[in-house]
């Protein structure tokens, strides 16, 4: 009964890998393996437990074996190796390789120029069950660069950050060390154009992108990705400040201390019922505004209202002995320091 | 002195020893070493001072052949291109200058000798150290930055030098308002040259506002760049220089591929990087021996990290039964090859019926970029990854073993050259050796329009050179004359 060739592979590999055990543990180091000179004795076992070490070489070494014409993989390399008089086998590895490109002994795997050797070896190490590939990595967060500083970290809504002359807008992040050339800075997701020079790395944003961010304010999660080792890891966020335009002031001034009010109510009522009754019975107005003075005072026709001034909020209220009448009531904001003015509509009051 | 035509008056007539027509760095420098030689200079320059007064639209023009975007990366102002170049660096390396296999036209008239003085001249100029290119000066071997070549191997590492970037019209404007024998005068556009036989007895020039002068020279010296020269010239009802047809001919840009990917030792800085005080790009290039024997092209190459493939991961080459690392990571790595093109008459700038608002001419590019150009990188490109096989610096993988196709655009330099090219007999170019027309007396070239081969080095710095030595030559002539 004939032994085929992938027989002959696997029994030899699967004979070989008792003696690799053994081989493996009294060479804990494996710079000694590939020191072995090529007149050792167990040169084979050597190889062997060269070839279960390697790592990456899963995929190539299955390709390799489904198209060795090699009877014994072992055999084979070794005499290849003999012919390059290296002292050891680590360098007779090497060695052999770089004959095989001169000599056109090469090999391609998936557009990869490979030469002979390394694919025989790498066929030996799948045959003997080594050869460990690792998945793709996912991306890790973790931190492998020290930041120092970064900026631009905050822009106002509409404006682009460190802005270019092509419209783009532009970071600066200065790491301690010298940053690996594989670094990219990523703004909400998005790798930009990244330059690194030593410790300074800068990256560019498109105007496009650019304009896209800061049409939105929010927070931006600014990140460094090693795109050869799949890490991630956070910069901080470029903050997008929201921009409120001033009031305009009853005369067709802008506003130099209102803000102009997102919101104001209750803007209706029925005539002799308390509106957004407060607990004392009073009657209340209120307005959401972004910036307001401290003085600002609410009128109600004309009227002013004790008046609160608050982060983002005005309120004012209104005395139970207050009944407007139906109709429209103007409702207004001043500020006497600053000299201003301006109406925010009308009350109305319905018929009760 | 410093002033436009469109705000300062015009006289009906300007007059210099010497006019030289375009503000970029070639007429910039022109302009300036003749001056600093007690020449009186007139620089003419179409844009305005600080930035493109209106008549851009005069760039625009038509493309055949392979598309090329002609309006591309041009500044209509003083400075030029020089406003927003990015500073790359290096001189044409010697065998650029010589001829070899498989070129339609001679190359240089010129050795790198001839220029190698003035290259030195031309590192002041861009404002980059003075010094060869020598990358072993650099101290960079044995670092990790760079691969450990040795001499006679089939590729060697070169590098770039970086100006910060030289804006030339920024940089130098001081001295050319404060000189008193330069006049330069923006926003005016030289639309016709005045011949008399073998003379240019003087150029009409013209603003937006349709002001008109006459500028009267002993030589005139056109530095607008590789398109607007040929253009000119080709604008005149006897073109200057045309005797063997080749004005406009023998268009050329640097044109790039990103054949592949490489695995090998981290830490690699095939790229822009500061090293001992000064900003470097170390590359890669074919060493001479290489181009000669093999007709290959001359060729810049760059590595840029980039993620790992799946199927021959970072792991793979940091084993050391393999890769000889000596415990070191890997890394993969962009391959990117900027390609010197050949000279091919066919390439060609030509006029069409439509006219600008100065009445000049458009241009049209046929841009003859065959799949042959690119099968000749793509040659290089396969002795360079068994080279790098062969003596263990890693391992390639292509991305794309074919050209372009017709119709597709690569990745280009703009860097506008050979359409006045610079010959040794008048059947072979444009200009003769010192850049003078050959069939004109006095009317000389400045400009990257000059190369009669590329190289593939980044044109700023020969430029410069050229015009260094071209500002030479003429005040010899000042000099000889009593």
């Amino acid at each position: 009964m004939s032994t085929t060739r992938r027989d002959f592979v696997r029994i030899s590999g699967l004979a070989l890998l008792v003696g690799v055990g053994g081989l493996t543990s009294a060479c804990q180091d494996r710079t000694d393996v590939l020191q072995t000179p090529l007149a050792h004795p167990n040169l084979a076992d050597r190889l062997i437990a060269v070839a279960v070490s390697l790592r990456g070489v899963h995929a190539l070494g299955q390709d390799c074996l489904n198209r060795q014409s090699q009877d014994d993989l072992t055999e084979a390399l070794i005499e290849r190796l003999q012919v390059t008089r290296a002292d050891s086998l680590g360098q007779a590895l090497v060695a052999s390789a770089r004959v095989d490109f001169s000599t056109g002994r090469v090999y391609e795997f998936q557009d990869w120029l490979l030469s002979e050797t390394e694919c025989l070896l790498a066929a030996l190490s799948v045959a003997v069950g080594g050869g460990t590939q690792e998945e793709a990595d996912e991306l890790v967060y973790r931190s492998f660069l020290t930041v120092k500083g970064w900026g631009p970290s905050r822009t106002d809504q509409g404006e682009v950050f460190n802005a270019q002359s092509d419209g783009s807008g532009a970071f600066w992040i200065r790491v301690d060390g010298e940053a690996s050339a594989a670094v990219r800075v990523v703004l909400d997701g998005v790798p930009l154009a990244t330059t690194v020079r030593g410790g300074l790395i800068t990256a560019a944003v498109t105007p496009v992108d650019a304009q896209r961010i800061v049409s939105s304010p929010g927070q931006y999660p600014l990140e460094l990705l090693d795109i050869a080792r799949n890490w991630i890891q956070s910069v901080g966020a470029l903050v997008v400040d929201p921009v409120t335009a001033m009031a305009t002031l009853d005369d067709g001034r802008i506003s130099t201390v209102f803000c102009q009010p997102a919101a104001w109510g209750p803007q209706q009522a029925v005539e002799g019922v308390p509106f957004n009754e407060q607990p004392g019975g009073e009657s209340a107005l209120w307005i959401q505004i972004e910036c307001a003075p401290t003085d600002a005072v609410m009128l109600l026709s004309g009227q002013r209202l004790p008046t609160t001034v608050s982060d983002g909020l005005i309120t004012a209220l209104v005395a139970r002995d207050i009944n407007p009448p139906p109709g429209g009531h103007p409702v207004e904001l001043i500020s006497d320091a600053a000299g201003e003015r301006f109406m925010l509509g009308l009350l109305e009051i319905r018929a009760g | 002195m410093l002033r436009s035509a469109l705000t300062e008056l015009l006289p009906e007539v300007l007059e210099a020893q010497v006019c030289v027509v375009g503000g970029g760095p070639a007429g910039i420098v022109t302009a300036l070493e003749l001056s600093r030689r007690g020449i009186e200079v007139l620089l003419i320059e179409a844009g305005g001072k600080d930035g493109p007064s209106a008549g851009e639209d005069a760039y625009a023009g038509v493309s055949s052949g392979r598309p090329y975007p002609l309006q591309g990366s041009r500044l209509r102002w003083l400075g030029g291109t020089s406003n927003h170049w990015g500073g790359w660096v290096r001189p044409l390396d010697p065998i650029d200058f010589l001829d070899r296999p498989g070129q339609s036209l001679p190359a240089w008239p010129i050795k790198h000798a001839d220029l190698k003085p003035w290259y030195d001249h031309a590192d002041g100029w861009c404002e980059v150290p003075a010094g060869d290119y020598d990358i072993e000066q650099l101290g960079l071997m044995g670092t990790g930055r760079i691969f450990d070549l040795s001499a006679g191997q089939e590729f060697q590492n070169a590098f770039f030098r970086v100006s910060p970037p030289t804006r030339f019209g920024q940089r130098y404007r001081s001295e050319i308002a404060a000189s008193d024998r330069l006049d330069c005068w923006t926003d005016l556009t030289v639309v016709e040259l005045i011949q008399a036989s073998a003379v240019i007895r003087e150029v009409r020039a013209v603003t937006t506002s349709g002001t008109e002068t006459r500028v009267r020279a002993n030589q005139f010296v056109l530095a607008m760049g590789g398109l607007e020269v040929p253009r000119l010239l080709l604008a005149q009802s006897e073109v200057p220089g045309n005797q063997a047809g080749l004005v406009g001919a023998c268009f050329m840009d640097h044109f790039g591929i990103q054949p592949g990917r490489l695995l090998a030792a981290d830490g690699l800085r095939y790229g822009m990087f500061d090293w001992n005080g000064q900003t470097i790009i170390p590359m890669l290039k074919p060493a001479e021996g290489l181009l000669e024997d093999e007709a290959l092209p001359n060729a810049s190459i760059r590595l840029a990290a980039t993620r790992p493939e799946q199927f021959l991961p970072p792991d793979y080459w940091s084993n050391r039964a393999i890769s000889a690392l000596q415990g070191g990571e890997a890394m993969t790595y962009d391959v990117i090859f900027i390609n010197e093109p050949m000279p091919d008459p066919r390439s060609r700038l030509t006029l069409v019926d439509q006219q600008d608002s100065f009445g000049l001419p458009r241009l049209q590019l046929h841009w003859h970029l065959p799949p042959g150009e690119f099968g000749r990188a793509l040659r290089l490109v396969d002795r360079f990854r068994h080279f790098v096989g062969q003596v263990g610096l890693g391992r390639f993988q292509w991305l794309r073993r074919e050209g372009l196709p017709e119709g597709q655009t690569p990745g280009i330099g703009y860097h506008h050259m050979g359409t006045t090219r610079m010959s040794a007999a008048p059947d072979a170019g444009v200009t003769d050796p010192n850049c003078r027309v050959w069939d004109r007396d006095n009317l000389y070239v400045a400009s990257s329009s000059l190369f009669s081969t590329a190289g593939f080095a980044n044109p700023t710095l020969t430029i410069c050179a050229l015009a260094s030595r071209l500002a030479d030559h003429l005040a010899d002539q000042y000099r000889l004359q009593p």
